[in-house]
């Protein structure tokens, strides 16, 4: 029996950070492989794993077949057809058509899917969308600028209005759930402030704020951000860009995802920190190993206090099923995809 | 309704009910704000619960980080109104001056994916510090499950139109008879009770009772069988096997408590001007009070006085200044249990005789309170509450505003784990 799985490669996010692709191989991966080494990565042949490749089209098609010898106990299924590249509107498609079994599904469109009767398993949030503002751009020189903007947003009504609900606001680098310090970080809007900064700042610059072509999620968020910043005085434009185009050098600034890796805060921390440095030209954070929740707050606190990466809000990875998927479960933060214990149930005719 | 919630300190039992590690977390945490909010006078410490435990159970956290705090700079607790969910203190070198507070702490019990985080908030004028302490999860064990759940349970043995006072029920080896004595403003009276309907089988009436609005009495029955009715100013004795009672009518007799302490009744009143020599705790002599409960803690143990100005005080000179509770009625008694070897006081709520009224049971320990299960309601105002001789129940009587009925009541408290 076929579980038809289709799953966004991610690849336009992909090209810019370099870690959405590497966190879908790692899902395959770990439906591929049975060991991790001592340093974390898989050992072992490809297919010593609950399954097998069987079809293989880069960026298209990836089929996986069961592998009856696997030593934890063949898998319920007998293959995964993921299928690549399909448009978030392709994925619910699919899914109301009963043509997939499995699809990811955007936050700000749950609501929509489970009105039309769609199955939905919802994480907590682990993935935070930011905005980052690159190093050497004469619009975003005077940290005040970039605080203005940040004090004028509204992440409530983002998570109210955009996200339907399906997310919460970030005021932190790490969600409350994580590192149980994110609600010492505020996340209300302070308006007042950042008109008093953006006066005083006296730019006519316009700040151009890039966001990935192919995430209405994204345009919608950095539409909403405009608003508030010309509120607060501050002008800003958004701009639709391509993963080519985000190294062009025209943007000031840019929405990112950054997916946590583990619930453990301080392995996320490290992962987030060693994309951000880059991204920002800040100076390197380093993470001790066994960092207390104090030491981990500080360094939060210190990235932000900079106000060149500003968390907006944490959204969950939400997967819509078929009516037939039996027994499955959403996967820890950073875990594996659960399809080796995961079942169809026989369809009446 | 506000609570006199403290928070366990811990006597060598209640310590085994704070983990080791959370023990030492809470005095580093107490440390940090002591150090933060030096050198202010006054802390209004208030706490908000984010985590998965209790409230309960950070109730207890709470009292015991209050009791640190207080103990390293000889501060004086008062519970006050709070606005953030959880229960909140004024710390103060003297409560009685009534200043406001120039520091303000905000607790915050929070948790992570790695364990629970403990945050301090510290404000003093314009600056703000924040402390936090991190602890294991795993540390749980024998917090909330290692104590036993306890419950009051109220048992109801009859109504009677004629105001009552007090009762005693008689005993043969811990087992009710069934036989009541009953005093009431003017009369004792004996009689047998039987599903819920006393019959009254003699009665003597009490002559130059003193007139007072409140009226309050007080029955004892020792070992032999004599009855000894204390009310208001009089005391009156019944020998046994003495259908008759005889009334001594001494102004200003002294009412006796737990561990030999007697207390001056005021005439014509309804409060006691103050315990007799209490040689344990002696700030505590002397000082007007409505009710009284002496804790089991070994002879001449804490004490805990309902006073005239709405407050309740802990008088425990082991554990620093008094402790001040907020928000209970005038009538408190001890009760013992035989769940554990915590003290407990059961305490009246503070409507007057047109409100409802209730019985909380509160856990005492190192200075604080907690309120410990779910209060018991009545249906009217409890107009007497006392201890039993064993301190394993109370007596109680209370009025009935539905049907006007005076109620005797006796409460004891189950435990379950």
């Amino acid at each position: 029996m076929e579980i038809a799985a289709v799953l966004n490669s991610l690849e336009p996010a992909a090209a810019s950070l370099n870690v959405d692709q590497a966190e879908a191989q790692e899902q395959v991966d770990s439906l591929l492989y049975d060991q991790r080494g001592s340093d974390g990565k898989f050992i072992g042949p490809a297919g010593s794993g609950a399954f097998r490749v069987s079809e293989w089209e880069p960026g298209k098609r990836l089929v996986l077949a069961a592998n009856e010898d696997y030593s934890g106990g063949r898998a319920f299924i007998d293959s995964i057809d993921i299928r690549m590249g399909h448009s978030a509107a392709d994925r619910l498609l699919a899914l109301e058509l009963d043509k997939a079994d499995l699809a990811e599904i955007e936050p700000d469109k749950a609501r929509d899917a489970a009105e039309h009767g769609i199955r939905l398993s919802v994480s907590r949030p682990d993935e935070l969308i930011a905005l980052v503002f690159f190093p050497g751009r004469s619009a975003t020189q005077d940290a005040r600028t970039c605080e203005a903007i940040s004090r004028s947003i509204d992440r409530s009504s983002i998570v109210s209005f955009i996200l339907q609900r399906q997310g919460e606001p970030a005021g932190a680098l790490l969600p409350q759930w994580s590192s149980g310090t994110a609600f010492l970080f505020s996340t209300a809007p302070d308006p007042i402030t950042a008109k008093e900064i953006s006066h005083q700042i006296s730019t006519t610059t316009k700040i151009v704020v890039g966001y990935d072509l192919a995430d209405t999620l994204e345009k919608a968020m950095a539409e909403r951000i405009a608003v508030d910043a010309r509120e607060a005085g501050v002008a800003l434009a958004v701009e639709p860009v391509t993963p080519a185009e985000r190294k062009s050098g025209k943007l000031d600034a840019e929405l990112v995802r950054l997916r946590m890796i583990s619930s453990s805060p301080r392995e996320s921390l490290v992962r987030f920190v060693s994309t951000l440095e880059p991204l920002t030209g800040l100076d390197p954070s380093p993470v001790p190993g066994g960092a207390s929740a104090d030491q981990l707050y500080e360094i939060e606190r210190n990235i932000l206090s900079s106000y060149r990466v500003v968390p907006l809000v944490w959204v969950p990875e939400v997967y819509g099923l078929s009516a037939r998927v039996r027994n499955w479960t959403m996967p820890p933060v950073g875990g594996p995809w659960p399809f080796a214990d995961v079942w169809l149930e026989q369809q009446q005719q | 309704m506000v609570f006199a919630i403290s928070f366990l300190a811990g006597t060598g039992q209640s310590q085994a009910q704070i983990p080791a590690p959370w023990n030492e977390a809470l005095t580093s945490l107490a440390e940090k704000i002591v150090a933060d909010a030096t050198p202010a006078s006054s802390l209004s410490v208030s706490s908000q619960n984010m985590s998965s435990l209790d409230q309960t159970t950070t109730n207890r956290i709470f009292a015991e980080l209050i009791w640190e705090v207080s103990r390293r700079r000889g501060w004086e607790a008062q519970q006050q109104e709070s606005t953030t969910g959880g229960p909140s203190y004024l710390l103060s070198k003297n409560l009685s001056q009534q200043l406001p507070a120039d520091a303000n702490v905000k607790v915050t019990f929070s948790e992570g994916a790695d364990g629970y985080v403990w945050v301090a908030e510290i404000s003093r004028g314009e600056s703000q510090q924040i402390e936090m302490v991190s602890v294991s999860k795993q540390d749980t064990a024998g917090m909330s499950g290692g104590k036993p759940w306890l419950s009051l349970r109220r048992n109801v043995l009859w109504a009677q139109s004629q105001p009552l006072l007090d009762f005693a029920e008689e005993k043969l080896t811990d087992h009710p008879t069934g036989m009541i004595t009953v005093l009431e403003p003017n009369r004792l009276a004996t009689g047998n009770l039987n599903g819920g309907v006393l019959t009254i089988s003699g009665t003597s009436p009490l002559t130059d009772i003193p007139v007072a609005r409140d009226l309050r009495g007080r029955l004892q029955l020792s070992p032999n069988g004599q009855v000894t009715a204390y009310i208001a100013g009089s005391m009156c004795i019944a020998e046994p096997k003495n259908a008759s009672f005889t009334c001594v009518h001494e102004p200003g007799k002294d009412w006796p408590f737990a561990d030999g302490l007697e207390a001056v009744y005021v005439a014509n009143r309804n409060y006691f001007a103050g315990l007799l020599s209490v040689p344990a705790e002696p700030s505590a002599a002397g000082r007007p009070f409505y009710s009284a409960a002496i804790l089991n803690s070994g002879s001449k143990g804490p004490l805990i006085l309902a006073e005239l100005e709405g407050k309740s005080r802990l008088y425990d000179a082991a554990n620093g200044p008094p402790s001040t509770f907020n928000g209970w009625g005038d009538d408190i008694a001890f009760i013992a249990t035989s769940c554990d070897s915590s003290e407990h006081v059961l305490v009246t709520g503070v409507g007057d005789w047109t409100q409802p009224d209730r019985i909380q049971l509160y856990e005492i320990s190192r200075g604080t309170a907690t309120a410990d299960g779910e209060p018991v309601e009545f249906s009217g105002p409890i107009l007497a509450l006392w201890s039993s001789d064993d301190a394993m129940s109370a007596r109680i009587v209370s009025r009935n505003l539905h049907t006007g009925l005076y109620e005797a009541s006796t409460v004891s408290v189950s435990c379950s784990n």
